[in-house]
């Protein structure tokens, strides 16, 4: 019996193209693991917890969002005192 | 009809939002009222959302490959425009999404929340395996422009071409402006999600009604000529494991589905073999192609090179630091509290820390304008080589990459109506392979 199982790859393209495939969704669950175990992660789900009020907030340190980020780099240039 | 009621409903909203600087009331002494923020979202919504995104998906691929209904799309088309449409006002976007992403590799500091790595990643492992569903009828974008599409027309294959290599186009802009840090231009210049949040710049409110405009005769003129994240999923539905087939078993080439898809994603059969002399010819330009691919990319990426301090002149930084030096040089006395002798003022404060700011800005301009002629040299070269293969076919069959999953063409197929018992199989035509009935 020459029966081929029917989870192999038929064609040379067949082939390329699984690798591809598992290759493109090696690299996208990479880059997203990496993504979401940042230390900015630390903040649930970096939603803001102070109505975008970020002098004095507990969490500021390990923020990541836009308005924080400006912020800390507004503070650390000195255009906010 | 809906592009006249959306003209009309953002028409009261968009020019007040444009409205800067405020008006002044030193003499009166009012007070304007403390701009308010919403309260944030609960966590639990955001995992709501990613929810919402799955089980779509989920049901989508259900319809698509199982049920094969177009009923059925139709109506998560319905419920994805008001959800992810008009109930969360397009965000978090799946098109937007990669500037995330791509902002956040290249930057540490830059966490990129949950649900947005979710809308990115979930749609495009979807696409890994099974094609365009997300596309079907769960991106709002897409579902909207299909709802409102009633009479298509074919667009000629050489514009579909032409047109087809923009989204890849816009792709590379807009990554590479995000990973550089120089801004996020998919999501500033989306035309659809100002129609959802009924509000937006005038410009972008315009070319939303047009788009939807267009979409009357046109099938999904954003997602085919504009759509970057279109662009991944093409590329993604490329190498899947299942993709849609029109007919359930036997193909009997008929044209009837070519005729039903209003997107231009059916290809015909290859004609039979090619004769060895036209062979050699088709190589022999590949080859060509090939070896032009890194010339163009170089090219491309030096001309970028070159338009990136003239690029850099957009961002407000740099042209502030530009107004601020050629305000030194012939310094102009404003008068009026405009808003660039506002901005002028707050420069003098510091103009040490502005000028550095500014050629940092620059910097990063001129590479992702060189990261960008690249890319664009590279989609190019790839277009052509793309065109001088030939990929072989037995039957009519979408386009992995260019099909929306969209279901149309399920109905036209004659094997279908007879799996369906909606037609006679002494009706349906016979496979190109037997022979036709003749009828005395």
């Amino acid at each position: 019996m020459n029966a081929k199982s029917p989870s192999a790859p038929a064609t040379r393209r067949e082939f390329l193209r699984d690798g591809a495939r598992y290759a493109l969704l090696a690299g996208l669950a990479a880059a997203s693991a990496s993504l979401v175990s940042r230390r900015g992660g630390a903040l649930p789900n970096q939603t803001c917890i102070n109505r975008g009020i970020c002098r004095g907030c507990n969490a500021l340190p390990n923020c990541g969002l836009p308005q924080a980020l400006s912020f800390k780099q507004a503070t650390q240039t000195g255009s906010i005192p | 009809m809906v592009s006249t009621l959306c003209l009309f409903a953002l028409g009261g909203e968009s020019p007040a939002e444009q409205r800067f600087p405020p008006p002044d009331f030193t003499e009166t002494g009012h007070q304007l009222p403390v701009t308010t923020t919403p309260p944030p979202r609960a966590l639990w919504v955001h995992y709501l959302d990613v929810a919402v995104l799955a089980g779509a998906l989920a049901l989508a691929l259900w319809l698509i490959y199982k049920k094969r209904s177009r009923r059925g799309l139709f109506w998560l088309s319905i419920f994805s425009v008001a959800w992810f449409g008009f109930w969360k006002k397009g965000c978090v976007c799946a098109i937007g999404a990669p500037q995330n992403v791509a902002y956040a590799l290249f930057h540490p500091e830059y966490a990129v929340p949950l649900t947005v790595v979710a809308f990115f990643a979930l749609p495009l492992i979807v696409a890994l395996f099974a094609g365009r569903a997300f596309c079907a009828a769960v991106c709002p974008h897409g579902a909207l422009q299909d709802l409102v599409l009633v009479k298509p027309v074919k667009v000629p294959a050489w514009l579909e071409h032409a047109l087809g290599v923009l989204p890849f186009v816009f792709l590379g802009f807009g990554l590479s402006f995000a990973a550089t840090g120089s801004g996020f231009p998919v999501c500033r210049y989306d035309p659809i999600v100002p129609i959802f949040r009924l509000n937006g710049p005038s410009l972008m409110v315009a070319l939303g009604v047009l788009t939807l405009l267009l979409g009357l005769w046109v099938g999904r003129p954003y997602c085919r000529f504009a759509c970057p994240y279109g662009a991944l999923l093409r590329l993604a539905a490329l190498v899947s494991r299942w993709r849609v087939r029109v007919t359930p078993d036997s193909c009997t080439q008929c044209r009837l589905c070519e005729n039903a898809c209003p997107f231009g994603a059916m290809r015909e059969p290859s004609p039979g073999v090619a004769s060895p002399p036209f062979v050699r010819g088709d190589r022999r330009r590949l080859a060509a192609l090939l070896g032009l691919l890194p010339v163009l990319v170089a090219a491309g990426a030096l001309i970028g090179h070159r338009l990136g301090p003239a690029v850099a002149k957009l961002d407000p930084t740099v042209a502030l630091a530009e107004r601020f030096l050629q305000q030194q040089q012939s310094p102009v006395d404003h008068g009026l509290m405009t808003p660039e002798a506002l901005s002028l003022q707050r420069a003098e404060r510091d103009p040490k820390g502005l000028l550095q700011a500014a050629a940092e800005m620059r910097g990063r301009f001129v590479l992702a304008c060189a990261l960008f002629g690249g890319w664009v040299g590279l989609v190019l070269g790839v277009k052509l080589v793309s065109l001088s293969v030939h990929v072989r076919r037995a039957d009519f069959e979408p386009d992995r990459g260019a099909c929306f999953a969209c279901a149309r063409c399920f109905r036209s197929c004659p094997q279908e109506l007879v799996r369906l018992g909606l037609m006679p199989a002494a009706e349906a035509p016979r496979p190109a392979s037997e022979p036709q009935a003749v009828n005395a």
